[in-house]
C-alpha cells in the first residue's frame, strides 16, 4: 500500500541481510506487542497488534434458517476497511468508492474476509450445527463486524485474533422452546462453543531465502512472497496459502511450519490471559427485537 | 449416499492413488487472440486465452497481468450450481493469478504493457483451479510472452492414510478426503510459486500429512510439466 | 552471420546449448548459474556469439528501417499514437511527416490544427520505422516518402509478423494486377492503385478478396510470404470458387508448400 523509495527499500533490506535487525529493532521472528481492551458490551474488543488496530464486535441474533439447511445457523464475517485506516486509503479504491455504499470493501478486505471464513467457519472452529436450536425455525445468526482502524502491517492476524477474541468473550442467552412453539430467552447467558482457537501466521519472503514474521506495512511493499498458515494450539494446520511472486521449496515450507507452531503457543497464551482479565463484564440484557434483525438484514442486502 | 473413495487400491475411476488422469492439450482455439490454448485433464477442461502484451491504458504506466475467470453455466457436473461470476472463489483466483504470472511473466522485456488473461472453465470435474493455471501457462507460451520458466500445477489430497493426486469432483467435495490442497511450481526448479489449501470438510492436517501431500503434488506437476512439452513438440512440428 | 543451433525445438526454461562465453540474445535471459536459457518457446540461432531464439509466434518487435502499417489510435500534442500490433503503442510526430505542399520547414501552431487533416482517428497508413527509444521500446515512425501515408481503396489482412520476411521491395504489384504492400508487423495491405477512376470496378474487387483470403490460409498454414509464395498458392488454388476458398480442404493443398514450423 505504501509506495517506497529505493533508499529506504535498500536500507530495509540491507539491515535484515546484514545486521538480522528490522525497521522497528524487532529480530526476524519476532512479533509486535499485542495489546487487547474489552468494552463494556459483550463480544467486542479492540485489539492491537503494534501500530495495527482492529475493533471487532459481534452481533448475534434469531433467525430463521434456510429452507435446504434447516439444521445450520449463519455465520458471517464483514471487514471494514475505514478510511482512517491509512492515508493512502484513496488510491486503492479510487473510483470504486461511492457515497451510498456505507460498507468499506476492497481488495484488503475482501482477502481477510475470505481467510476468516476459511479458517474460522470451514475448519469448524465454531460449528454452525451447534448454532441451530431449533430445526427448520430458529437459528442464531451470528455477525462478526471487523473494523480496520489502523493499518500497519499485518492485517490478516490482527483480524483473525480481534475475531477470536470477540468470539470467545460472547455470550448469547439459554433459549427454551414454549409448548406453542415460540421462542423464550432465559436469564441465563453461555458463551458460543468454539472448539479452538485458529491463529493466522504470516511469513513474509524476501530474496535470498529471508522470511520474517508479522511484517509491518514499510516492509510489506518489500515482500516478495508471504505465506499464511493457520494453526491451533493442538498443532493441526487449518488453512495454507502461499502467494505473491517468490518462489520455495518444499523443505522451506515444513521450515515455516515448525515456526508457526512455537509462536502459535505464545499467542494462544496471550488471549488466553486476556480473557481471563476480561470475565467479569456482565452481558448486556439481551431483547428479542425482530424488527431490529430484519432491519438489519434489510440494511446488508441493500448495500 | 456413500461411495467408497478407495475401493481395493483402486479410486471410483479405476485410477491408482498416485495416477494422474488423461491429459489432452490443444493450442490455438481462440483465433482473436495473440494465444490461447484448451487444457483438459480427465474430464476437466479449461480454456485461456491471453490478449497482449498490449499498451496500458495510460502512457508510461507500469504495466500489469489482469486475470478475468468465467466459469460456463453448463460446467458443473451432476447438480445445478449458482451462477458464479463476481464470487469470492473468482476474485481470490484473479488475485492469486496476477501475483502468481508475474513471478513467471518477465515483465522487464516489456515495461508498459498490459496482459490480460481471460479464463472460461467449460467442464468442471475436480482440480479446476490448477487446470487453469495450466491452461493459462500453456496460452503465454503460445502467444510468445517471454516466460522464465513453466509454471504447472496439480491437486492432491490425502484419504485414510495415503496421499491422492489429481482429485475428481466427487472425490474434492466428499467429507471424507481432505482435499484440495493445490500446488503450482516451476517446470524446472520444482520450486512453489503457489499453494492454496481449501478444505470442505473441516479436517486439520499434521505437518508429517503437508509434508506427504506436497511432495505427491510436486510429483505430480513434474508428470504435467513432461506431458504438456511432449505435446507442444508435437504440435509444433506439424 | 547465422548459425542455426540444431533444428530443436527449446522452450522457456530450457537450457540452449551453445558454446560458453556466448551471450544472451533476444528469446533468452541468463539465469544465477551463467547458464543461458530460452525464454520463449522457438527455434535457436546464434549471430557470432550472441544466442538468441527465434519465437514461433509472438507480437511484433520493432527494427529500424522496417516498413509498418499501423492505425492511429490517438491524436495527440504535435504527434500521432499509431496502433502496430507491438507491445506498446507507435509514435509518429508531427516532424516526421512529409507536408503535402512539400515544403521543409519547422511545423508551427498552425500545423497543429490541421493534424486532423493529414491523418485521422482510426486511419490506416503505411510508415517506416525511424527509431525504437531505449527505454520503454517505444517505436518511432516516419512517413517522409511518397510512397508512405494514408492507404486508400484495399482491404486488410492480418498474419503472424513471424511470417512477413525482410524483401528487397515492401511495395508491390502481383500478376493479376493487385497491389500489395506487406507490413514487417504482420499487416498487409491489398488494394487497387489507380486513381483516376471513381469507383473500384468488381473483378478488381474480387481479384483484392481472392489474395486476402489466400493470404489468411498462409498464415493458418504458416507458410512464409512474399510474393513468390503468393503466385505459388495462387496457382494451385486457381481452380476453387471464391465462396468456397476459406476451407479445410484448401488448407491441405498450400500446407505442403515450405512450411515453416
Amino acid at each position: 500500500m505504501e509506495d517506497l523509495s529505493t533508499n529506504e527499500r535498500n536500507f530495509i533490506l540491507l539491515a535484515i541481510k546484514e545486521s538480522k535487525q528490522r525497521l522497528d529493532g524487532r529480530g526476524l521472528y519476532d512479533y509486535r506487542r499485542l495489546s487487547v481492551q474489552f468494552h463494556n458490551k459483550r463480544g467486542s474488543c479492540e485489539v492491537a497488534l503494534g501500530d495495527t488496530l482492529v475493533y471487532a464486535c459481534v452481533n448475534a441474533f434469531i433467525d430463521k434458517p434456510y429452507a435446504d439447511r434447516p439444521h445450520e445457523g449463519f455465520f458471517t464475517f464483514t471487514v471494514n476497511f475505514l478510511p482512517m485506516a491509512h492515508p493512502n486509503f484513496e488510491q486503492i479504491l479510487g473510483s470504486t468508492l461511492s457515497n451510498k455504499n456505507r460498507r468499506i470493501r476492497n481488495e484488503i478486505s475482501q482477502e481477510i474476509e475470505r481467510l476468516l471464513e476459511k479458517t474460522l467457519k470451514r475448519a469448524n472452529a465454531l460449528n454452525v450445527e451447534s448454532l441451530c436450536i431449533y430445526s427448520g425455525k430458529y437459528a442464531w445468526n451470528i455477525q462478526v463486524h471487523l473494523h480496520i482502524l489502523s493499518h500497519n502491517g499485518n492485517l490478516l492476524d490482527a483480524c483473525t485474533i480481534a475475531a477470536l477474541l470477540s468470539l470467545s468473550h460472547t455470550r448469547i442467552p439459554e433459549t427454551k422452546i414454549l409448548p406453542s412453539g415460540d421462542l423464550q430467552f432465559l436469564p441465563k447467558y453461555k458463551p458460543l462453543s468454539l472448539h479452538f482457537l485458529p491463529i493466522c501466521i504470516t511469513f513474509g519472503f524476501l530474496s535470498d531465502g529471508i522470511i520474517i514474521l508479522d511484517p509491518l506495512i514499510k516492509e510489506e511493499s518489500v515482500l516478495e512472497g508471504r505465506l499464511m498458515i493457520s494453526m491451533n494450539i493442538y498443532g493441526d494446520i487449518l488453512t495454507l496459502q502461499k502467494t505473491g511472486a517468490a518462489c520455495v521449496g518444499a523443505s522451506l515450507l515444513m521450515e515455516c511450519i515448525e515456526v508457526a507452531r512455537l509462536k502459535v503457543k505464545d499467542i494462544t497464551k496471550s488471549i488466553r490471559t486476556a480473557l481471563e482479565a476480561a470475565k467479569d463484564i456482565e452481558p448486556e440484557q439481551f431483547e428479542i427485537n425482530a424488527e431490529r434483525a430484519d432491519r438489519l438484514v434489510e440494511d446488508l442486502i441493500s448495500n | 449416499m456413500t461411495e467408497e473413495i478407495l475401493f481395493y487400491g483402486f479410486r471410483q475411476d479405476g485410477r491408482r492413488p498416485g495416477e494422474l488422469r488423461q491429459i489432452k492439450i490443444k493450442l490455438g482455439v481462440v483465433d482473436n487472440s495473440s494465444g490461447s490454448a484448451l487444457f483438459q485433464i480427465g474430464h476437466t477442461s479449461v480454456l485461456a486465452f491471453i490478449h497482449g502484451p498490449k499498451q496500458t491504458k495510460h502512457e508510461k504506466e507500469s504495466g500489469h497481468i489482469h486475470c478475468y475467470f468465467n466459469t460456463a453455466y453448463f460446467s458443473s457436473s451432476g447438480e445445478r450450481r449458482k451462477f458464479s461470476k463476481g464470487d469470492k472463489k473468482s476474485n481470490e483466483f484473479e488475485a492469486n493469478v496476477r501475483t502468481m504470472f508475474e513471478s513467471v511473466v518477465l515483465m522487464e522485456n516489456n515495461p508498459h504493457s498490459d496482459i490480460d488473461i481471460h479464463v472460461l472453465v467449460l467442464a468442471d470435474d475436480g482440480s479446476v483451479e490448477c487446470a487453469a493455471i495450466n491452461a493459462i501457462t500453456l496460452s503465454l507460451i503460445h502467444a510468445g510472452v517471454p516466460l522464465k520458466d513453466f509454471l504447472v500445477s496439480c491437486s492432491s489430497g490425502f484419504y485414510s492414510g495415503m496421499p491422492l493426486i489429481d482429485l475428481t469432483y466427487s472425490e474434492s467435495t466428499s467429507f471424507q478426503v481432505i482435499s484440495e490442497y493445490r500446488v503450482a511450481v516451476l517446470g524446472k526448479s520444482l520450486q512453489i510459486a503457489y499453494l492454496n489449501y481449501d478444505d470442505i470438510g473441516g479436517h486439520k492436517l499434521t505437518p508429517e500429512v503437508v509434508r506427504e501431500i506436497t511432495a505427491m503434488a510436486i510429483e505430480g506437476c513434474k508428470q504435467v510439466h513432461f506431458i504438456m512439452k511432449q505435446e507442444l513438440q508435437n504440435a509444433c512440428s506439424n | 552471420m547465422e548459425i542455426e543451433i540444431e533444428r530443436n525445438l527449446v522452450m522457456p526454461g530450457d537450457v540452449v546449448p551453445c558454446p560458453t562465453g556466448s551471450m544472451p540474445g533476444y528469446g533468452t535471459y541468463q539465469n544465477e548459474v551463467g547458464e543461458i536459457v530460452s525464454n520463449v518457446m522457438g527455434y535457436p540461432a546464434m549471430y557470432n556469439r550472441l544466442v538468441c531464439v527465434n519465437s514461433l509466434r509472438g507480437c511484433y518487435i520493432g527494427e529500424t528501417g522496417n516498413v509498418v502499417i499501423g492505425r492511429i489510435s490517438q491524436v495527440g500534442n504535435k504527434r500521432w499514437k499509431v496502433d502496430i500490433g507491438a507491445s506498446q503503442e507507435a509514435a509518429l510526430q508531427l516532424s516526421s511527416i512529409d507536408l503535402p505542399t512539400g515544403e521543409h520547414r519547422i511545423r508551427s501552431e498552425e500545423d497543429q490544427l490541421h493534424m486532423r487533416e493529414y491523418f485521422n482517428h482510426n486511419d490506416l497508413l503505411s510508415a517506416e520505422v525511424q527509431s525504437k527509444s531505449q527505454e520503454g521500446k517505444a517505436i518511432n515512425l516516419q512517413t517522409r516518402s511518397s510512397k508512405f501515408g494514408k492507404l486508400k481503396n484495399g482491404m486488410l489482412v492480418v498474419v503472424s509478423p513471424n511470417l512477413v520476411a525482410r524483401m528487397r521491395q515492401h511495395f508491390c504489384q502481383l500478376n493479376n494486377e493487385v497491389d500489395i504492400i506487406f507490413g514487417r508487423n504482420g499487416w498487409i495491405w491489398v488494394y487497387y492503385n489507380n486513381t483516376n477512376e471513381l469507383e473500384v470496378p468488381l473483378i478488381r474487387r474480387q481479384q483484392i478478396v481472392r489474395i486476402s483470403c489466400l493470404l489468411k490460409l498462409m498464415n493458418k498454414a504458416l507458410v512464409m510470404i512474399s510474393p513468390e509464395k503468393i503466385q505459388q498458392v495462387f496457382e494451385r488454388t486457381s481452380d476453387i470458387e471464391l465462396e468456397d476458398l476459406l476451407a479445410e480442404s484448401t488448407l491441405e493443398r498450400i500446407k505442403d508448400i515450405d512450411a515453416v514450423e
